[in-house]
């Protein structure tokens, strides 16, 4: 089973608004666009004034996607 | 409110609890009583002694060691009559007892205040935002709960109509197998049969909708009394074409499937992906089903 979910513009705030209020643990991304953060299953990233949220459904170990995660965070900042 | 009977929701509630009415005090007994509809209504029955005979038939059950669960969808949409009653006994009836309430909100809400007074008690509330279904999962649903295999586009059709809720994208997807009831192929009537079966769609998912946008918590009345069921599974003949098909003037600039291509949500999934559907500012990639 696999999924991808892109959502781009106050969906993705509001994803991340919500996500935050539950305490999910966070990791800051440096570097990628004006603001970037990791977590388990989702990243989310905020560059030209449009915040976009990445989501990946998978069965297995989600920190085996941090990094691929990461890297279409600073591919989707670079492209926007 | 009207035109759902008070104390409707509470009688059902109760309802397993019936057989610990007789132990009740007499004033709760006989509130527990008109509540369930076992003795005339002809007594007037103070609200407060309804709170108190839900308080202490769920204490007493607990009690007699059984494993209560009140169990609530859909809050917003309780009568008062028992909306009242349950946030009276829940704040009240000690450890034990396991709540479980669903309601809706809006996309554009922040988290609100929990329904029946849960954020308020001594128990520990935990909330789990459900988001809306995905075209994925929908496609699912749909096979398993309606035996409909939909063609992608209209699959995409009905989860933007129904905004990821199940009940109405159930609801949308049987009007449209009665418009069209092969409805893998658009129906041959008239001349565009598929924009036909759009407005089908619009008209039925329109009313459906209305239900769905309601306050989540506090003692707000809802947005809108919710349609009638015939409006719901009985789709109107086809309007004129409305804005269905018609770009929408808060469309995101940014398209979602071309910032995330599948190339790259397969590189991100680390397995083959079926094409995109865009819903509108998101986008989604599935797995092969």
């Amino acid at each position: 089973m696999a999924q991808v979910e892109i959502y781009v513009g106050d969906g993705a705030k509001k994803i991340l608004d919500v996500d935050r209020d539950l305490d999910h643990e966070f990791q800051t991304l440096s570097g990628i666009g004006d603001e970037a953060y990791l977590e388990d299953g989702a990243v989310f990233v905020h560059a030209a004034g449009v915040w976009v949220a990445i989501r990946l459904v998978r069965l297995d170990d989600p920190a085996r996607y941090h990094k691929p995660l990461t890297d279409l965070a600073r591919t989707v900042a670079g492209r926007l | 409110m009207r035109d759902r009977p008070a104390l409707a929701a509470l009688a059902d509630l109760l309802r397993p609890l019936a057989d610990l009415v007789a132990e009740l005090p007499r004033p709760q007994r006989v509130a527990a009583e008109v509540v369930l509809l076992t003795r005339d209504s002809e007594e007037t029955v103070d609200e407060r002694v309804v709170g108190a005979a839900t308080r202490s038939l769920l204490e007493n059950a607990l009690a007699a060691g059984r494993p209560v669960l009140v169990a609530v969808d859909d809050s917003p949409w309780l009568d008062r009559p028992s909306e009242r009653a349950l946030r009276f006994a829940l704040r009240r009836v000690g450890p034990g007892l396991s709540t479980l309430v669903s309601c809706r909100t809006d996309t554009t809400s922040t988290l609100r205040i929990a329904p029946l007074g849960l954020d308020s008690g001594p128990a520990r509330l935990t909330r789990l935002p459900l988001a809306p279904l995905g075209v994925g999962a929908l496609h699912h649903l749909l096979r398993e709960r309606v035996g409909a295999t939909l063609s992608r586009s209209l699959l995409a059709r009905i989860a933007r109509e129904a905004a990821g809720n199940p009940l109405v994208a159930i609801e949308v997807t049987r009007a449209v197998q009665r418009a069209a009831p092969t409805a893998r192929r658009p129906a041959p009537v008239r001349p565009r049969p598929e924009e036909t079966t759009v407005r089908y769609l619009k008209l039925a998912a329109t009313a459906a909708v209305v239900a769905v946008l309601t306050a989540c918590g506090g003692n707000a009345e809802p947005a809108a009394a919710p349609p009638p069921p015939n409006e719901v599974t009985e789709p109107a003949p086809p309007i004129e074409e409305t804005e269905a098909t018609e770009p929408s003037a808060e469309a995101p600039a940014v398209d979602a499937c071309a910032l995330v291509t599948k190339a790259d949500a397969e590189k991100l999934a680390d397995t083959p992906l079926e094409d995109p559907v865009p819903v509108r500012e998101t986008c989604t990639y599935s797995g092969p089903v």
